[in-house]
């Protein structure tokens, strides 16, 4: 069973960990705490088992009605939580969400769960520094399933960046810019309702002769795709970066002082990133990525704290579901 | 007046004014509302060094599991605060105690708020699993310790949950049993033997045969519990005392007869609610000397005025116990009970029944022929169940000055 309970992001939680859980093969069913999120849900997957349990007496009718119910997978660590641990023929893990394994500030509750999940050493480490006596809590590595194919895409397009920007300062303008002198395909999102950007952008590369080089895009599906073959990526969204770094190329992050530079989260990214403000400072950034990259190495091993890349590749979050299923 | 001369000027204004501002109104009246508001205080001093908290997340009812803990962390003379998070419960506490120091917070931040400003507390205590003990387990730098709020077999004695604590503080070898029996893994979680502070007065009492307790009077006690939060909870007998006390009422076997209903009964089926009208109904004609005891009552003075009882499946059994007397437990056959073993059944040291019939048989042999069979492991279930030698040896206040010394 996956269990989330968070009313707001219920419906986020479960995207980010449905396929990776019907990879599995394993039969499951999906516990929500809110009833718009149940809603949402039940029209989204019409085939799954979803159920909604809003006090700790339907928990227990959920509960009672699964009786080979062996494993309840938590996405976050929440007060309504204790309505399922307190089964003791189940085994509940801490899987965690997109961001937790450096957003959460772990805390003795976590002894709850008889194992947790992290993604890679960092959480580990981050968890263990937190609470000193973890007791009977196994911690595991098992990576981040959902960036196996980022891993492993590696066909890169030379001379292409993907721009990730809110359009706002001026900051677009200095990319458009910078990508049309150092001649660069460049791949620029923009949400739909930014649209009278979209059409100045779309109006201004056909009258220049450039429609093919500096592309507007407005679905976040395509993005997606153009991340996998770009050969670098500028942003200034602090949120992304983790998972940016996963698709192995540059990422060019925007900051307005050296102050922003310090208190990007998780910190440990902070040294494998390029960092420009003025137009000219991303103009030398994209000259020197042209002939080097000296912070592949530091990106790498970046990755593989947050993401145990190798775990990641090989499966570890279905083997890991599969067994201890098989186990119990 | 400037803030800078009111400092110099007035300076106990200046601190008084600023903690009013930082905290909201220090209220000391006990007739100011906190309805509708999601925090507040009574007589809470951030430059006192509160060491130890003791929080329920309940709602007006945890006031019973406040009871049972407060004189003794009185008697510690330890510096504590007790903070509630339901604020029918906190003018409740205010007005039962007004030497104590008392927080309300409804939330989460309220919670942060009040422990960000106790720079020197080491230790949280909760007689409940409830989901807002969360807001506080959060902060890892303080010991987190469960108390409980009595000792029973109920599945919700040793689950799963309990690891989120750093200490359970029990009664004695009994519920450690249970966590042993649960099979799971707890071993973060240290168990620490405390006895049953409140029943030490009863534990004394109990040095004299119950036969000859009263004048030899028999004083009959039942407790019942209420029907539980979940199905599997359910062990009251309350839907079937009513036959007992119709069979009873002419009997003239007990002198006299007390009934303590669980406080929540009603709560999931609603139609137990009339279960008091209906046994006074019963019973106001009928020449029984009975006394129905109203639910703020606490339910170790009337153990000790008893002698006889019949008790449900909680933690009255072992309240019940420590006055050493014949208890018939209610034990439903119908039902699968789901219980969190110790290594003592109740059929061990209590008359178990599932029927009225059988109560009645049992009543007979060992009330009326004086056949107290279970007499002997009874007294070896005080020891395990109930700690004895740790609660007339005050092993509670020990354990509360341990903390505030720093002794691990």
């Amino acid at each position: 069973m996956l269990h989330t309970a968070d009313p707001k992001l219920t419906v986020n939680h479960v995207n980010f960990w449905l396929s990776e859980i019907v990879k599995s093969g394993i039969d499951f069913s999906i516990l929500v705490r809110d009833e718009k999120s149940f809603t949402q849900l039940t029209k989204q997957f019409p085939k799954l088992q979803i159920c909604y349990a809003k006090t700790p007496v339907d928990v227990e009718t959920v509960v009672n009605a699964q009786p080979d119910l062996k494993v309840v997978l938590y996405t976050s660590n929440l007060a309504r939580n204790i309505h399922l641990l307190r089964f003791n023929h189940l085994k509940h893990i801490f899987i965690g969400t997109k961001n937790s394994d450096w957003l959460s500030n772990y805390n003795k509750s976590y002894r709850a769960y008889d194992e947790f999940w992290a993604g890679g050493e960092y959480a580990i480490t981050r968890f263990k520094e937190s609470i000193k006596n973890i007791g009977h809590l196994k911690l595991k590595s098992i990576g981040k399933p959902q960036i196996k194919e980022n891993i492993l895409y590696t066909a890169k397009e030379q001379n292409t960046s993907l721009v990730l920007v809110e359009p706002k300062n001026a900051i677009l303008e200095k990319i458009y810019f910078a990508n049309v002198e150092q001649n660069l395909k460049s791949y620029i999102y923009l949400p739909e309702e930014k649209k009278d950007i979209y059409q100045n952008l779309e109006s201004i590369t056909t009258i220049s002769g450039i429609g093919n080089k500096i592309i507007p895009v407005t679905t976040k599906k395509i993005v997606d795709e153009f991340a996998f073959k770009v050969s670098l990526i500028i942003t200034d969204n602090k949120n992304f970066i983790p998972y940016l770094l996963t698709y192995g190329t540059p990422v060019l992050v925007y900051i307005e002082d050296e102050e922003e530079r310090h208190s990007l989260i998780p910190d440990i990214i902070q040294d494998s990133l390029y960092y420009w403000t003025e137009y000219q400072e991303l103009i030398d950034l994209l000259q020197l990525l042209h002939l080097q990259d000296p912070l592949k190495e530091s990106r790498e091993y970046i990755v593989n704290i947050l993401f145990d890349k190798a775990l990641s590749i090989h499966d570890e979050f279905k083997k890991n579901l599969i067994k201890t299923v098989e186990q119990l | 007046m400037s803030k800078w001369s009111k400092l110099q000027k007035d300076p106990v204004l200046f601190f008084k004014d600023m903690w009013k501002k930082r905290l909201g109104s220090v209220d000391r009246s006990s007739n100011t509302s906190t309805k509708g508001k999601s925090t507040a205080n009574y007589q809470f001093n951030p430059f006192f060094k509160y060491t130890h908290l003791l929080h329920t997340g309940e709602n007006a009812s945890g006031l019973s599991h406040l009871d049972l803990w407060i004189p003794h962390f009185i008697n510690a003379e330890i510096k504590f605060v007790v903070m509630v998070r339901n604020n029918e419960l906190f003018e409740l506490v205010k007005k039962k105690y007004p030497q104590l120091t008392l927080l309300y917070a409804k939330g989460d931040k309220e919670v942060e708020r009040y422990i960000e400003k106790m720079l020197f507390l080491k230790a949280c205590f909760y007689p409940s699993n409830t989901g807002n003990n969360l807001h506080l387990l959060k902060f890892n730098e303080i010991k987190h310790i469960f108390i409980g709020h009595g000792d029973s077999d109920k599945t919700a004695s040793a689950h799963k949950y309990f690891r989120v604590y750093d200490e359970n503080w029990v009664a004695g070898e009994a519920h450690i049993d249970r966590f042993r029996n649960a099979g799971f893994d707890f071993s973060g979680l240290k168990q620490v033997k405390v006895g049953r502070p409140n029943l030490k007065e009863t534990l004394l009492i109990s040095q004299t045969p119950w036969q000859e307790r009263f004048n030899g009077n028999l004083n009959l006690l039942y407790l019942s519990t209420w029907e539980g939060v979940y199905e599997e909870q359910d062990y009251t007998s309350v839907y079937l005392i009513d036959k007992f006390f119709e069979e009873i009422k002419d009997k003239n076997i007990f002198d006299t007869i007390g009934i303590k209903l669980h406080p929540w009964v009603g709560r999931r089926d609603t139609k137990l609610l009339k279960t008091n009208a209906k046994l006074n109904a019963l019973l106001s004609n009928s020449g029984v000397d009975y006394n129905l005891y109203d639910k703020t009552m606490p339910v170790e003075e009337i153990i000790k005025i008893s002698n006889v009882f019949i008790c449900d499946i909680s933690a009255v059994i072992s309240e019940s116990l420590a006055a050493n007397t014949p208890i018939f437990v209610y034990m439903p056959k119908e039902k699968d009970i789901k219980l969190s073993q110790s290594s003592m059944s109740y059929e061990d040291y209590t008359y178990v029944f599932s029927s009225i019939e059988e109560l009645m048989d049992k009543i007979e042999e060992v009330i009326v022929n004086g056949n107290d069979y279970l007499a002997e492991k009874r007294e070896e279930a005080m020891e395990y169940i109930l700690g004895r030698d740790e609660t007339l040896n005050d092993e509670f206040i020990e354990q509360l000055k341990r903390i505030e010394d720093g002794r691990c």
